[in-house]
């Protein structure tokens, strides 16, 4: 099929395109939210050691 | 298993001298399914469709009010700790607490249901599969809700969280208990329903009393 | 052979592990799930009934069974965490939670949109539906009942009792459709029998549930990494290895 025909999925393009840029939302929230977390975790305890290290 | 009537008896007695505390379940039941036909405006045949479904609505808020009192003044004055630790047998004791809520709340419930019913323009013929529905049901109401409290004991702000946790597992029982209605209601045989409720029931009955003492030692802790 | 699981039940053995395997998950699941959307969305043809709307079925169908998927997976992590005291099996529930919630909401969400244009409404009260809504709830009960409990190992071990109970919807949601004739439309891929579905159709629907399988392997992974972090963050072993972190 054309591409035109490929956006505009047979009149149902409102419907399949919402539904797949949904899956990409919750996907990308996903993948986001854990890296966000782990750096954040990772940058915490970097802190903590550092300054844990300045009382010896 | 004197264990058991010992504690049944005793939270009878205590339900007994908070004698106004005892009817405000059953008021909240009454006060809910009487709003319902204020807020509206339904005519009697349009009610005597949603009737059993309102009426178990109400019951199912009224023991979701309730049940937080369960454990929760045994728990703030240390008793629920000694039982557990004592040599009877804790999951018969929590299934002896759990009966009495049930006595207290779940039967009223079911002995003013008549009256709702006739409030409410519930189609006779369906009067004693409502009644069955709800013997069956408000149980399982007490024993899941009894697994939420106990999860949610030590929490300060529990608050939501416990219709959260409770109410997805309260909405099976639900579903039967309201089809089971409106199968009668149409003169057809509601038996297979009323054998899934029972089900239920017997499955809640055995396994929720040693979920619940798993629940309550996490939370004692 | 076993040697290699039990000393992965320990926590810098996992992280170090899961560090080597996750680059490995993250490029293979963008092949798998490009290939699928390819495969779904341009090579399949239309459906006879159904058009091109049919494709939502690529993302749907793959999300609800993750949604059934995970929380099995979650359950049975709990029983381990239970009866065998690892808690890195405690750890795998909290973090494939948020997870599960996500993939049930796509699928309900998804659902809805190519019920609308399918069955012109979008949402009929059917035991499906209904079921997979609860199942929503009971993550969300879940995840909540995680943050409210202040001390993190108490919580793990409620959440692993509260999985358990909640196990019981997942047969629910499973036979509805066959128990109730409702307006979902029954099984069409099963275990034992051939599929009633066209290979040029099935193969994007399997190629994209695969993808999400490795999509969440990848991102449990990542989430446990931040949960055993957050536990060990007092240890020896973290203090030596923070530069590599």
């Amino acid at each position: 099929m054309t591409f035109e025909q490929f956006l505009y999925m047979g009149g149902y393009g409102d419907y399949v395109w919402s539904s797949y840029s949904l899956c990409f939302i919750i996907f990308f929230a996903n993948i986001a939210t854990a890296i966000l977390n782990k750096r954040n975790t990772i940058k915490m305890i970097k802190t903590r050691l550092e300054n844990t290290s300045h009382d010896t | 298993m004197s264990g058991f009537f010992l504690l049944l008896k005793r939270d009878l007695i205590l339900a007994n001298r908070n004698r106004s505390e005892l009817f405000n379940p059953l008021l909240f039941f009454i006060l809910v399914s009487t709003l319902f036909t204020m807020g509206t405006t339904a005519s009697p045949e349009l009610l005597s469709k949603i009737s059993a479904g309102i009426i178990w609505v109400g019951a199912l808020l009224a023991s979701l009010l309730s049940i937080d009192s369960i454990f929760r003044s045994d728990y703030e004055d240390g008793c629920l700790e000694q039982w557990l630790l004592s040599s009877h047998s804790s999951s018969v004791l929590v299934l002896a607490k759990i009966v009495a809520h049930w006595i207290i709340t779940g039967l009223p419930v079911i002995i003013i249901t008549p009256l709702l019913a006739l409030m409410l323009h519930l189609p006779t013929e369906s009067l004693t599969t409502l009644m069955l529905t709800l013997l069956l049901g408000t149980p399982v109401l007490s024993l899941i809700g009894s697994i939420g409290v106990a999860l949610t004991l030590g929490l300060r702000k529990g608050g939501m969280l416990l219709p959260l946790l409770i109410l997805p597992f309260y909405v099976p029982v639900l579903i039967f208990a309201n089809n089971a209605v409106q199968v009668s209601a149409s003169g057809l045989d509601a038996s297979a329903q009323i054998t899934m409720l029972a089900a239920i029931l017997v499955l809640a009955i055995t396994l929720t009393p040693i979920t619940v003492v798993a629940c309550l030692k996490l939370s004692v802790e | 052979m076993f040697q290699f699981f039990f000393k992965l039940a320990a926590a810098p053995n996992f992280y170090r592990f899961s560090s080597k395997l996750l680059p490995w998950l993250a490029v293979s699941t963008l092949l798998v799930i490009v290939v699928g959307l390819y495969h779904g969305l341009w090579l399949a043809p239309a459906d006879y009934q159904q058009g091109d709307s049919y494709r939502i079925m690529f993302v749907h169908v793959p999300a609800a069974w993750m949604s059934m998927f995970i929380y099995i997976m979650m359950a049975g992590s709990a029983a381990i965490a239970l009866i065998w005291r690892i808690k890195l099996a405690d750890l795998f529930v909290i973090s494939s939670a948020p997870i599960g919630a996500s993939f049930t909401l796509l699928a309900l969400a998804t659902g809805s949109i190519w019920g609308k244009p399918m069955w012109g409404t979008w949402w009929v009260w059917d035991a499906r539906l209904t079921s997979e809504l609860i199942l929503l709830f009971i993550y969300v009960g879940i995840i909540s009942l995680y943050n409210a409990i202040e001390d993190k190992r108490s919580a793990a071990k409620a959440i692993g009792i509260l999985t358990l109970v909640g196990l019981v919807n997942i047969p629910i949601i499973h036979f509805s459709v066959e128990w109730w004739s409702t307006l979902h439309q029954g099984p069409t891929v099963s275990k034992l029998d051939a599929p009633s579905i066209h290979l040029s159709m099935l193969i994007p629907l399997l190629v994209m549930a695969v993808g999400f399988k490795l999509f969440y392997l990848t991102i449990v992974l990542l989430r446990m990494q931040n949960h055993i972090l957050l536990q060990e963050k007092n240890s020896t072993w973290l203090a030596r290895k923070a530069d590599e972190l």
